[in-house]
Formats: structure tokens, sequence, C-alpha cells
């Protein structure tokens, strides 16, 4: 535990492996120095320092099963993220979480989940759907939607790959622009919606990705009727903080940090700086 | 303790004693006309009826930077936490100034306690002093609530004629009033003089608000499209000293700072304003609040609207340095009652 009770003390870990995923996003995996095990819910998120750097806020990617060690994927760019992918293993590093709430993963039980996720997105909700994978039968019907920009910016493929082997998960991935050895789908991921068999009362919608394709893709899941309590979305603002006082994050009368990062659009529908 | 009576001739010796014991903190005039708390040996009678300081006093509770880590990369990676505090007292702290610290209280232990600001504040004692009439145009302490004033403080004097009538709030308040200053019991005389000038003053401070203060969060709920933010996009400069003067603007920026040898050095805070260009910006390019208006918006709404929503109390205490501290005159009073105004207006042609 923390020596004393300053929201600012970072806990200190270590690189234990690290993997470049495409030329802008590395992933990181690390563990907390004390050994001591590290609960999280998925959606929740750390504030990773470099020091003499800075400190930025990045989702937990791995699953919340692994209790030892801690996945990150950090796409390159500002100074923070430049500095972490520099780091190599065994260089050690600041961690204050997990911050946020996280999603919420016992209302979606028996449900029928459909997580809708661009670019970097995929980053937080590889931790759910890692956690939905382990505990299965908890959960109905499992799609995957996935849309990046070009074939080479598209994140963890293999695993795209093995999900979509599994007779009990859909996997649908598509890119914006196709180059000439791609074979799947092209256009945006709002065009993979209509063409999903949903039943809404019992689905629940999980999205997540950059800022752009929120009300594109709300429009397409309110055409298909899913209640806006079942619709899912997590935001990325600009925190420094990351404990609900330094003020960068706040949306209308809520802080992000504090209040989600994941919020149904039921609620964000009245804040009129959300999407 | 019962009320006491302090002679104002008393005052600058009660200043000079407390040094004894704390840094004491007071008002001074740094240029003719601009006054600012410094630290002070002696209280200057001058000063009784000094105009809002530039800075309010919440810098010593919430400095303008802020050592809150020290580290050290080498031989191996080292954390320390930095909670730097000295025990102070703040001397004659108007009611606006007190309100305001009492909100930063309110911020700085909820949700999660802020323990740089909480040490320092239980190291600091609080010495108000009164207002009897409004000390400039800009004031509108009384239109927000927070002319009167009931607690937030150690001790509290109000000038009734050459003497000072005294409530002492707190154990440590009176610990000073019987260690440094001579004092003796208020009489039932000075008491009633006392309740019928703080009775008699209710007439000197105007209500500049057109429509009571607690009414605001609906009327603010409602302005998101209001015109006034528009016209306000265009003449706000968007310099951030609307927020760096207010007592209770709040937020702050984190950066680290390493000293020569690149091995060591210090995490900080300091002071940010919601009104500049990238306070919302992130990373990747997008920009969240993009133009002045919804900066300013913003501002008005964390004042008027969203902490007042949130904590059921107004987190503007009439001070007026925003409006006298601006550069092209945006006036609260001004806005808030175009915010109403707009609204009724509306209401009205349909």
């Amino acid at each position: 535990m923390k020596e004393n009770n300053s929201l600012f003390l970072p806990e200190i870990a270590e690189v234990v492996s690290t993997r470049q995923l495409t030329e802008m996003e590395r992933y990181i995996e690390l563990k907390i120095k004390d050994t001591r095990e590290f609960n999280f819910n998925p959606g929740q998120f750390l504030q990773l320092s470099v020091f003499g750097i800075g400190e930025a806020p990045i989702s937990i990617s791995s699953s919340p099963f692994n209790r030892e060690t801690i996945g990150l994927c950090v796409r390159r760019v500002g100074d923070v993220t430049s500095a972490l992918h520099k780091l190599e293993v065994g260089a050690c590093l600041g961690v204050r979480g997990p911050l946020g709430n996280g999603f919420p993963v016992e209302k979606m039980k028996n449900k029928d989940i459909v997580f809708v996720a661009g670019g970097l997105g995929i980053a937080p909700l590889r931790s759910l759907i890692q956690y939905v994978i382990e505990r299965r039968d908890d959960f109905a019907r499992i799609t995957i939607l996935y849309g990046a920009k070009n074939p080479g910016e598209i994140l963890f493929a293999d695993e795209l790959e093995c999900w979509k082997q599994r007779k009990d998960i859909e996997v649908l991935v598509t890119v914006d622009k196709p180059d000439e050895n791609w074979a799947g789908k092209s256009g945006v991921i709002t065009r993979l919606i209509p063409h999903l068999d949903l039943e809404p009362s019992r689905t629940y919608a999980v999205v997540v990705g950059p800022p752009v394709m929120y009300k594109y893709v709300l429009l397409e899941l309110q055409i298909k009727q899913i209640p806006e309590d079942n619709i899912i979305m997590s935001l990325e603002r600009r925190m420094k903080c990351g404990v609900g006082k330094c003020g960068h994050c706040q949306i209308n009368g809520i802080y992000v940090c504090l209040d989600g990062p994941e919020f149904s659009y039921h609620t964000l529908k009245f804040l009129s700086e959300a999407i | 303790m019962k009320d006491v009576l302090i002679k104002g001739k008393d005052l600058s010796a009660f200043c000079h004693n407390l040094q004894d014991s704390f840094i004491v903190y007071g008002v001074r005039e740094k240029e003719e006309g601009h006054f600012i708390f410094d630290e002070i040996d002696e209280f200057s009678d001058s000063l009784e009826k000094y105009k809002p300081t530039i800075l309010p006093p919440k810098k010593y509770l919430f400095p303008q930077q802020e050592t809150l880590l020290r580290f050290d990369t080498e031989p191996h990676l080292e954390i320390k936490s930095v909670v730097e505090s000295k025990k102070q007292v703040l001397f004659g702290v108007r009611p606006c100034d007190i309100h305001g610290i009492g909100l930063l209280d309110k911020i700085f232990t909820s949700d999660n306690e802020d323990s740089n600001y909480l040490r320092k504040r239980a190291d600091t004692l609080i010495i108000g002093m009164d207002c009897m009439e409004p000390c400039y145009e800009h004031a509108h302490c009384a239109s927000v609530g927070c002319l009167d004033i009931d607690d937030g403080y150690d001790i509290m004097m109000t000038d009734i004629g050459g003497v000072f009538f005294t409530t002492v709030k707190t154990p440590q308040g009176e610990e000073i009033v019987k260690k440094y200053v001579e004092y003796t019991i208020a009489g039932e005389e000075e008491s009633e003089r006392f309740l019928k000038l703080r009775s008699d003053r209710k007439g000197r401070f105007d209500n500049k608000i057109e429509t009571e203060v607690s009414n605001l969060p609906l009327f603010f709920k409602n302005a998101d499209n209001d015109p006034v933010w528009k016209e306000l996009d265009e003449r706000c400069l968007g310099c951030g000293r609307c927020n760096i003067v207010c007592p209770t603007c709040y937020c702050f920026d984190v950066y680290d700072c390493m000293d020569l040898t690149m091995t060591s050095g210090e995490r900080c805070r300091e002071w940010d304003a919601c009104t500049l260009k990238d306070f919302a910006a992130v990373s990747t390019g997008e920009n969240f609040r993009s133009t002045r208006g919804l900066r300013l918006r913003h501002r008005f709404n964390r004042k008027f609207n969203y902490l007042m929503t949130k904590y059921n109390t107004s987190f503007c205490v009439g001070c007026g340095r925003c409006t006298r501290s601006c550069p092209v005159n945006i006036d609260v009073i001004e806005t808030v009652n175009a915010v109403i105004n707009n609204h009724n207006n509306n209401h009205e042609r349909e």
C-alpha cells in the first residue's frame, strides 16, 4: 500500500514485456513492484508516469482475471506516450490507479452484447471482451465490430482472428481505406450496424472510438431501437489529476475521471459538450 | 468564548505578536489603489477599507505553483510525496474571500481528499474583517449571499467605531485572542451597536442580480444557446485573467521539472484556466470547448450551475475581481442578468 494518502503519489511498476503493434501503438505489460494483486474493472484506466516527462491517462487493455500484470496499448501522440514507447523491459515507471469506474458488467449479464470499437477504442474494449469470453456463459450473443482506418492500423489482429474462429462470437472487421491485399469489408464502422439482427430489449451496445465516431454510430443504434440506457460509451478527455480535482475532463457538471469514463447515452444526451 | 472588544490601536500589536508562532499574511498597498495579500509585520489602519486584493488569499492554501512529488530516477526510481505547510494566519480577510475559502474546503474534501490543500488549511487561522460599506463598484457579495458570514473563520472583527467587536468562533481563535492581544468582554451596549450596524448595512449593499441567486442554476441550465455566449465569443480574449483572480477557481495543470543532473526532479501543479484555448484539448487534436464563447459559458456554468447544483451554494462570492481584471470589460453581473433577461424575453415572445 501507499506510504501516505497523497492522491498524487504513484506506485512503482516495472515493464515486463513490450510489443510494437503498429507504427503508432505499442503494447506494454507492467507489474506493480510490491507484488500486490492488482484488481480492476474492465474500462478503468491508469495514470502512467515517466518521471521528468509527465503523466498520461491510459486505459487498461488486459484481462481483469490477470491479477499479476497489467497490459496497456499506448498510442504515441504526445510527450509522455512517446517516452512510454521508448521504455525497455526492466524499466520502471509510476502508476496511479485503477481510476474511473469501468463498464457496468453486472447489468450486462445475460444480455446480447455488441462491441463497437473504432481504432484505438479496441484497447479498453479488449479488457471487457476478455472478461466476457472468460465468463462466456454469463452472456448471450456476442458480436464484435471493429473498424480501422487501413489494414496496417488494425490492432490485435491475431486475437481478432482467434475470436473469429470461435463459434460463439461473431466478429466483423472493416477498414476505411483498403489496400490491394485487403480481402475483408471496407467502409466506416457505422455501415456494419444496419446488417445486424438485434433484439433491442436484450442488447447492450458498448461503443469506444474517436470522438467523431460517436454521433454516427449512435444514430445507427437508435435506428435499431437499442434503449438509451443500453448504449454505453467510454469518453476520452484531457486529464491531469484523474481524481476529480484538476477540472480538465469536466463535461458540464460531470467529471469524466470520477463519474466515467463510461457513460450510457441516456446520461450523455443531456450533456451539451459530451458528443 | 464570549464576544470581545479589541481597540483599533491594538491591532498592530496583535499582528506583530502573532509572528511569534505564525507567518502572518495581511493586506499591503502595492501601488496606489492596488492591494495584495503579503507577509506583514504590522497592521495598517489605512487598509481597513481596502478594495479586494489583486489575488485572493487562496494563494496561501492553494499556491500558484506547488510541489506534489519529488523523485530520483537513479540509482533506482524513488518517489516521495511532498506536502509543504507552515503555521499561518490570514489577517483581515473579507467575508467574500472567507466564503471563497469555505468553497475550496468543500472541493478539496469532496470525492477525494487533497492532502496538499488540507494540510495547509489545517495550519491556517483566519482573522476576518467584516464589511460595513461596499468596497467598490464591482462588489456584489450581497447578491450572491456572501456578505453575511457565520462560519469559516477563527475570529471575525467588526469596526463599531474605533473599537472592533470580535466574534471568536474556534478554540484556536480563542487561544490567539487570549495570548496575543489586549481585549475586554463586549457589553450589552456594544452587542446592540454591533447588531444594529450589521442590520443597517443591508440597505447599502444592492442586490444586483435580477432573480434570487438560488434560481440561477435553472436559468443557466436553459442558457446553452443564449446569444450572450456568441457576443462574448467575439469580445473575450481568452486570456484566463478571470480564472486566475477568482477565489473559487481551483483547476490546475500538472508538470514535471528535472533538475540539472537530469536524474531527479519534482512534479508540480500550477493554476490553470478553463478559458484558455487548450484547456480541454486532447493530444489527438480534438478540442471539446474550441471557442472562447464555449469556454466562458463553461466558466459561468461552473459558478452558477454545475458546482452550484452539486453543492447547493453559489460558486461566485461576489468579489468582482473577474470584472475588474477583464481587459475587455466583460462584467459578471451584466452577463448573469443577460442570461436571465434573454430567457424571460424568449418566454414572452413564445
